[in-house]
């Protein structure tokens, strides 16, 4: 069922039918938000208002627009709220999928180590910058999209991931020696 | 060879699949995203507006409709510019034992979608200052600055809010404000609880 069947199903009274869109986004949204907040907790905090305001939103979305492009945009605002406001919590790293602890080889404690340093690479850039990066890398999104979802120019865009990674890469010189 | 591409390349690469690994989530949370939708009122669809056809555009061409209408967009852009300026009692704040009055508070604008700049004017001649303490500050009176009272004990302080509803304390400076309990909790008995307010911070503009 695509996105804007279970919007219609919602907005003709069917509320559960949104638990499909919750289920579909849901890990792409806390992947994204970890990233963004730095911590689970408010990560998933973030989503949780995300999803809630969208549903409130949902007669508000118009079909000539992507609905996942619609509701990332809440979530990155919520995200940009979070930030904002100063209720992140101390940065926490993410939590290590349960299923890839048991798969990890010997070499699994260096990996930990460099993925907690590219969390704290990306605790230093900018807000925008690490928006770039995740947006860019993370959610693999093409520069239109990118610009959908930000408002922002494909060149600035552009320049910004240029930036932020040229500082990432800067940031993680020390421990990159893979 | 050292080839700084290559490594640049490698260094994308390994940073894309680290983004990319799942994280792990907290069932219970997804969970409650249902239960919150399910008490939410259902959302309404948005009335359409018809398109403008030809005729309105005919009618906009007209040199009077258009120096009317600049007029009525400066006249509201005034009014908005003045608008900080002009506090409704929007919704009336509990009075304080020791005469603290919250005068109102008004949502003076949308910082963004999700944030909403609210500013209240209280008045406590009583006190010699005044702090404000709210969930955004997890309680803590330090946090958040109020502008010193004037001569009538009268005091300003705007906070950033996301849209809802926040409930806030009025204090003295040194006093640490324990959390209250839960909105609508019987025996909210906290110390700031007497001086308490609700803040709406739903609208776009009160």
């Amino acid at each position: 069922m695509t996105d804007v069947a279970v919007v219609e199903r919602v907005l003709a009274g069917d509320a559960d039918a949104y638990a499909i869109l919750v289920d579909r986004y849901y890990d792409r949204f806390a992947r994204y938000a970890v990233h963004m907040v730095g911590n689970r907790e408010d990560a998933e905090e973030a989503v949780q208002d995300a999803f809630v305001r969208a549903y409130r939103s949902l007669g508000q979305y118009e079909e000539r627009e992507r609905f996942a492009a619609w509701l990332f945009r809440i979530l990155m605002n919520q995200c940009r709220t979070v930030a904002a406001l100063g209720r992140r919590r101390a940065r926490t790293f993410p939590d290590v999928d349960p299923g890839e602890l048991t798969l990890t080889d010997a070499g699994g404690a260096e990996r930990q180590e460099l993925r907690d340093r590219l969390e704290r690479a990306l605790a230093q850039l900018s807000p925008e910058q690490r928006e770039a990066v995740v947006l860019r890398y993370g959610e693999d999104l093409s520069y239109d999209d990118m610009a959908a979802v930000t408002g922002a120019g494909v060149s600035a865009l552009k320049m910004r991931v240029k930036r932020a990674f040229a500082r990432l890469r800067e940031l993680l010189q020390e421990a990159y020696c893979v | 060879m050292f080839d700084l591409g290559d490594e640049l390349d490698r260094l994308e690469a390994w940073v894309a699949r680290e983004l990319r690994r799942p994280v792990a989530t907290n069932a219970a949370r997804k969970a409650r995203i249902m239960e919150l939708v399910r008490a939410t009122a259902p959302p309404a669809r948005r009335a359409r507006l018809p398109r403008r056809g030809r005729g309105a555009r005919a009618g906009l061409a007209s040199p009077i409709i258009g120096v009317a209408l600049a007029a009525g967009v400066c006249g509201v852009m005034t009014a908005a510019a003045l608008r900080p300026l002009l506090v409704e009692p929007r919704q009336a704040m509990a009075v304080a034992a020791d005469a603290d009055t919250a005068l109102g508070d008004t949502i003076t604008s949308t910082l963004r979608d999700t944030a909403r700049l609210v500013r209240t004017i209280l008045a406590a001649p009583a006190r010699s200052g005044v702090v404000a303490a709210a969930d955004l500050t997890r309680w803590n009176a330090s946090a958040t600055s109020v502008a010193a009272a004037d001569a009538s004990g009268v005091s300003m302080v705007a906070v950033a809010l996301a849209p809802g509803r926040h409930r806030a304390a009025l204090t003295d400076p040194a006093r640490q404000v324990p959390e209250p309990p839960a909105l609508g909790a019987p025996g909210a008995g906290s110390p700031a609880s007497s001086a308490d307010s609700l803040v709406p911070a739903s609208d776009t503009s009160s």
